[in-house]
């Protein structure tokens, strides 16, 4: 089944035209990845999945995407509903410098005013530091400052945080290219975890990363998308020639 | 280039630095000094407790002067800051384009602003139509004066919290004023507290927008509609009387409003690099 489908969509920076008439979907609790060169738009196509991209200066979106059927760029439809059943978790860890990571990990909610019990958020924190694989890491740091943690730790808090709002979709922009490659393979294994539980959308400009953890793949090439499919068909047998020269490494 | 001829100019140029520092920092000193060492003989306890005295009369203190200061600062911060920080989160969370380019010219403007002609601004909108001085005319005038500076500090603080903190508010479905308030602001605490305190610190230190608006008052005031005693004023009447007990006090009560600035900034530095740590 489908989980988001993307029908003529164009986004622009200014004049710039980044993203040109889009076609795709996404199956549920399918891991998706978007490769393609630099400057592609890949990163900009998953900003446009949570209503982000808008919130550039300059920057507009035309077309459709479909959540379950509900086009989220519909006149009444609040960008602010869809960024809650849509999470994301950024290039570089973003956590709050301000907040303990407790604090973080339960931020969706607290910031949100939502009411809970010290057992509820208990519970909320640990289940997802468990399924961002790094409770066991931090269980005894709950209220330190997220400072205190290394670049990967605190990528897989950002992870758990995105996570504790049980989101129904979680979209990756790169998250692992700051990272040494122990923090990148531990946030792989991770992500295929996560697969039981949620549709994950992750965009990679590393193609290695692309073939080992997804199910499907879209190459993208100047704001377009060149080919879709199933990851061991567009690594092994892709259609078009533009997709095998940048699976080979002719250009990228 | 030689790597002894880069040392010598090194040296050079650490040496002309130095120079310079101790030229700033000798004035400063002198003047706290100087401050000190006149001010220090005549601080005692009724100087903190009692109303001034006339001249000749032994005794008498200025602490209707220092509650005055007390009062015209907190009643200016409490007009000065918010509408500070607004300015500050209008100009840099909204995008309002030309509007924001005019409010931080405009406030850039009022920096460098002379602080009588905002006296003597205040004076005639407020003073005239309300027939008599007032502490709340002085507060409004020393708000004037704040704004600007609060304005371009909050702004600073705010710019420096990262894009990508505010985006991570949002992809978690936090609305964009509750990122602001709850996010964004809170990161940029340390920032905008030193500088409000700053601000604070300066306007403590104003006397001519006073001269035309709190005047001057040399009873007990708690009053917003009446005129007020400040320290500043009163050091200012006190050092040009032609009277050595009064010329004493004068040296008193500025070093009681230099410490109490250099207490306030004292605080800042220390609530800045208290809350830089992580």
């Amino acid at each position: 089944m489908d989980k988001i489908r993307v029908e003529n969509l164009n986004a622009w920076f200014g004049s710039m035209h980044v993203l040109k008439n889009i076609n795709l979907s996404f199956k549920e609790k399918y891991i998706s990845a978007i490769i393609g060169p630099s400057g592609c738009g890949k990163t900009t196509l998953l900003r446009c999945f949570n209503r982000l991209h808008e919130l550039s200066p300059g920057a507009r979106v035309e077309g459709k995407i479909f959540l379950d059927g509900l086009n989220i760029y519909e006149k009444d439809v609040d960008p602010v509903i869809v960024r809650r059943r849509i999470g994301m978790v950024f290039q570089r860890p973003n956590l709050f410098s301000n907040m303990t990571i407790y604090g973080n990990v339960i931020a969706g909610y607290i910031l949100n005013n939502k009411r809970l019990s010290k057992a509820e958020k208990d519970e909320i924190v640990e289940r997802s530091l468990r399924l961002a694989g790094i409770w066991e890491e931090v269980k005894n740091r709950l209220r330190e400052y997220p400072s205190s943690l290394s670049g990967g730790q605190q990528q897989r808090v950002c992870i758990a945080r995105a996570l504790a709002v049980q989101p129904e979709v979680l979209l990756m922009d790169e998250p692992t290219s700051a990272l040494d490659p122990i923090s990148t393979y531990r946030i792989e294994e991770t992500i295929r975890e996560l697969k039981k539980e949620v549709t994950i959308i992750i965009v990679t400009h590393n193609m290695q990363q692309a073939a080992r953890v997804s199910d499907e793949t879209v190459f993208m090439y100047l704001g377009e998308v060149i080919e879709m499919g199933p990851t061991p068909e567009i690594f092994t047998n892709p259609k078009k020639k533009l997709t095998e020269e940048y699976i080979t490494g002719k250009f990228g | 280039m030689s790597y002894r001829t880069r040392k010598i100019i090194n040296r050079i140029m650490l040496t002309i630095s130095v120079i310079t520092f101790l030229i700033g920092s000798f004035f400063l000193f002198l003047i706290l000094g100087d401050v000190f060492l006149k001010g220090i003989r005549y601080i005692n306890f009724s100087l903190f407790v009692e109303l001034p005295k006339p001249p000749g009369v032994p005794g008498g203190g200025v602490a209707n002067a220092i509650v005055g200061t007390l009062i015209l600062t907190i009643v200016a911060s409490l007009i000065g800051v918010p509408i500070g920080t607004m300015i500050a989160i209008a100009i840099t969370e909204y995008h309002l384009g030309k509007l924001a380019w005019w409010s931080k010219f405009l406030t850039e403007v009022l920096t460098s602003f002379p602080t009588l002609i905002i006296g003597v601004f205040v004076y005639t909108i407020i003073v005239i139509p309300m027939k008599t001085f007032s502490a709340l005319a002085g507060s409004i005038a020393l708000s004037i004066i704040m704004l600007p500076v609060i304005a371009k500090s909050t702004e600073e603080s705010l710019k420096m919290v990262p894009i990508s903190v505010r985006e991570a508010a949002y992809a978690l479905g936090v609305p964009k004023w509750k990122t602001i308030l709850r996010v964004v602001i809170p990161s940029a605490s340390s920032g905008i507290v030193t500088g409000i305190m700053i601000a604070v610190a300066r306007v403590m230190g104003e006397t001519a927008p006073l001269l035309f608006t709190s005047f001057n008052n040399v009873f007990w005031s708690f009053s917003l509609t009446k005129p007020i005693g400040s320290l500043t004023v009163t050091i200012f009447n006190y050092a040009t009387s032609p009277y050595d007990d009064w010329r004493n006090k004068a040296f008193a009560s500025a070093l009681v409003l230099v410490a109490i600035i250099l207490i306030l900034n004292i605080i800042a530095r220390i609530y800045a690099s208290k809350k830089g740590k992580h």
